[in-house]
């Protein structure tokens, strides 16, 4: 059974002549453990396709299912805890609060899950660990640098143990050195903790790393 | 998130842009002090006269005063035409109480006796010992069980032959005595002018007591109805008796224990003959009226002040929502509901209502502390058993409660505009 299934989604924005068809039919299915590039031009379709996939938008039209079960028409609180328990995000602008300490922005998933807050500081230790970060914890998040950010992001989305990381350009802030490092961490987590990988990406370096490669042009999925 | 998490969360963001706070918190301030500050007072004073009617006593006794007075208040505001004269109504003789109406008095049920007041003004009082006059306002002994607090001595006996007088005080000082209580059983001279002749005669009287200061009957010396019948007889000698018998006002004792639809009937009955009746209660009811509008417009001062401030906490916390869009989004996209959003934003509104109306009644009592201490020392000094400030516990938990609703609700704005933030939007948000 795949852990996501998306079929015939279509997502429209605006109404009447302002009317723009920016999914047109997408479907696809990804397997738990996969790693996916969605790759294509700027403006083609690909965050909104993984805003989908994320359950942060509702598709106009068509279906998902998440480990077989319809999630397009499920309760708000319920898509919350989904979100909450199986995801976890990386963004291209790393979107850490920068006046809480490295180890808070860590922690965020967890307290939002109402997890205690020993149990939070533990786990999240562990995640920074994995990122080889645990030494800046107490540091502000504003007082490291870009690189170093985006280890604290994919921390802070591994911390909750999700079943799928969401990185929307992950490496397109970050130099092509500490861009590889970052994308080493991601593919260790994939490979290691099976964690299924979902990467929107201009670059074609990253996305041949992934298992699969879904090309995105005006909406619609193409060949390569 | 736990509930403890939304608190910290709320408590750290107030925190994080303290000027902002402490200036809208400031405001909260300022609406509660007043608020608080204004209640106190008028629980202080209001409690005071309370006291003074139990001070006063004679609850089985009242003030007769000639015409309707509330017709007379209201007549200020209606026509200032001339009216037709009309015989039945006669003119002057409205003014005052005549004999006429004091048997038709003596004859309403409950009433049990009416005592005339007679106006009579003395020139002087002197002591014995001493050669300095000094100016009396006497006030007539109304009932026996009039509660006066004493300095000394105690009240003039009402229906004595002696002619007595109970001083103010102040007077014992005056006239050389070493105390008030040395003053007690001396004999003064009282004197009065004829009101035909203009000559002046001297009467004897005995110093019964001297009596300490209160709100209500500051100042006044009281003479009982022997000392006044020969001050008047003495001043109206060779009046026609017809004037003689005027009086401006009466007082009436009625029989104890009456209820108050007793004395309302009583009152009514009076009204018929174009006469009021004012009990003590009454009296000091009018000074609560006063006191309580007075009151009233502070304290809705108070609440424009607090209106305000809930503008200034709708405000701040819109631009904490602003500052804090992507934030906000991030929260959302890692599943963070609605409704904890809301409540962290209501929760940051509450926590400045709250601490703002704390503020403001901690300053509310430092200020009643220095008030009822310095103020009062200095200007109400003379009255005993006085505190101008009073709170009590279930009006400052009520302005509490008020002030946090108020808060609460200034800040639900904010809060829905934040809960209904949509993540993608957010997250775009530079
Ligand atoms: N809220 C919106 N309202 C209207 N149009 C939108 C909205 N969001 C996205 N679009 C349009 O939908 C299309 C797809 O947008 P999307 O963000 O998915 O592109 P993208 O492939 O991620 O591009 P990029 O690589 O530049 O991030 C674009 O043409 C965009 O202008
Ligand atoms: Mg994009």
């Amino acid at each position: 059974m795949s852990l996501i299934e998306v079929s015939n989604v279509k997502k429209l924005y605006g109404k009447g002549d302002s009317e723009f068809t920016a999914l047109n039919g997408v479907s696809l299915s990804i397997s738990q453990g996969e790693s996916i590039a969605i790759v294509g031009k700027s403006g083609s379709g690909k965050s909104t396709l993984m805003h989908i996939l994320a359950m942060l938008d509702q598709p106009t039209t068509g279906h998902i299912r998440i480990n077989g079960e319809d999630v397009t028409n499920i309760k708000e609180k319920k898509v919350n805890e989904m979100r909450n328990s199986l995801f976890g995000f990386v963004f291209q602008q790393f979107f850490l609060n920068a006046k809480d300490s490295v180890l808070e922005n860590v922690m965020l998933p967890l307290k939002i899950a109402g997890v205690s807050g020993k149990e939070r500081k533990l786990l999240a230790m562990e995640a920074l660990r994995e990122v080889e970060l645990d030494d800046k914890a107490k540091n502000k998040a504003n007082n490291i640098s870009g690189g170093q950010k985006q280890r604290v992001c994919v921390a802070r989305a591994l911390v909750n143990q999700p079943k799928i990381i969401f990185a929307d350009e992950p490496t397109g802030n970050l130099d092509s050195s500490t861009g590889t490092h970052i994308e080493n961490l991601l593919f260790d987590l994939n490979k290691s903790h099976g964690i299924t990988l979902i990467v929107v990406t201009h670059d074609y370096d990253l996305a041949s790393r992934c298992d699969r490669q879904i090309h995105i042009k005006d909406g619609m999925i193409v060949e390569a | 998130m736990k509930f403890t998490d939304i608190l910290k969360t709320a408590g750290v963001n107030l925190r994080r842009s303290k000027s902002r706070t402490i200036l809208t918190i400031l405001a909260i301030f300022i609406g509660s002090f007043t608020i608080t500050l204004t209640s106190g007072i008028n629980t202080g004073v209001n409690a005071y006269l309370d006291k003074q009617v139990q001070n006063v006593g004679a609850e089985n006794y009242m003030d007769v005063l000639p015409g309707d007075i509330s017709e007379s208040a209201g007549g200020i505001l209606e026509s200032s035409e001339p009216q037709e004269y009309d015989p039945e109504l006669d003119g002057a003789s409205m003014e005052t109480i005549s004999t006429d109406d004091v048997a038709k008095m003596e004859k309403i049920d409950g009433i049990e006796s009416v005592t005339v007041y007679q106006s009579v003004t003395p020139e002087y009082i002197q002591s014995e010992e001493n050669t300095k006059k000094y100016v009396l306002s006497p006030q007539n002994m109304a009932a026996e069980n009039m509660k006066i607090d004493m300095k000394a001595g105690r009240l003039p006996k009402l229906d004595s032959s002696t002619p007595e007088i109970a001083l103010a005080p102040g007077y014992a000082k005056l006239m050389g005595y070493r105390s008030e209580s040395e003053i007690v059983g001396k004999t003064m001279v009282v004197a009065v002018k004829n009101l035909v002749t203009g000559e002046i005669t001297e009467v004897d009287a005995k110093v019964s007591g001297v009596q300490d200061v209160s709100l209500i009957s500051r100042g006044r010396s009281w003479i009982n109805a022997s000392l006044q019948e020969r001050l008047y007889d003495t001043a109206t000698e060779g009046l026609p008796q017809e004037i003689k018998d005027r009086a401006f006002a009466a007082g009436v004792t009625f029989t104890k224990g009456l209820d108050a639809d007793g004395v309302q009937e009583i009152k009514d009955n009076l009204l018929k003959m174009g006469l009021t009746g004012m009990t003590i209660e009454d009296e000091i009811g009018m000074m609560k009226t006063v006191m309580t509008a007075i009151s009233a417009v502070l304290i809705i001062f108070g609440v424009i002040a607090l209106l305000a401030a809930s503008i200034g906490i709708v405000n701040t916390l819109f631009m904490s929502v602003q500052e804090r869009t992507r934030e906000i989004g991030l929260m959302k996209a890692m599943g963070l509901s609605r409704g904890k959003i809301f409540a962290q934003f209501t929760f940051e509104a509450i926590m400045l209502g709250f601490w703002g109306s704390v503020i403001g009644i901690g300053v509310a009592y430092l200020a009643k502390l220095f008030v009822n201490s310095v103020v009062v020392k200095a200007f109400f000094d003379e009255l005993p058993s006085f505190t101008l400030i009073n709170y009590d516990i279930l009006t400052l938990i009520v302005i509490i409660a008020v002030v946090v609703l108020i808060a609460f609700l200034a800040g639900t704005l904010p809060a829905r505009s934040a809960s209904r933030l949509d993540p993608i939007d957010a997250l775009k948000y530079e």
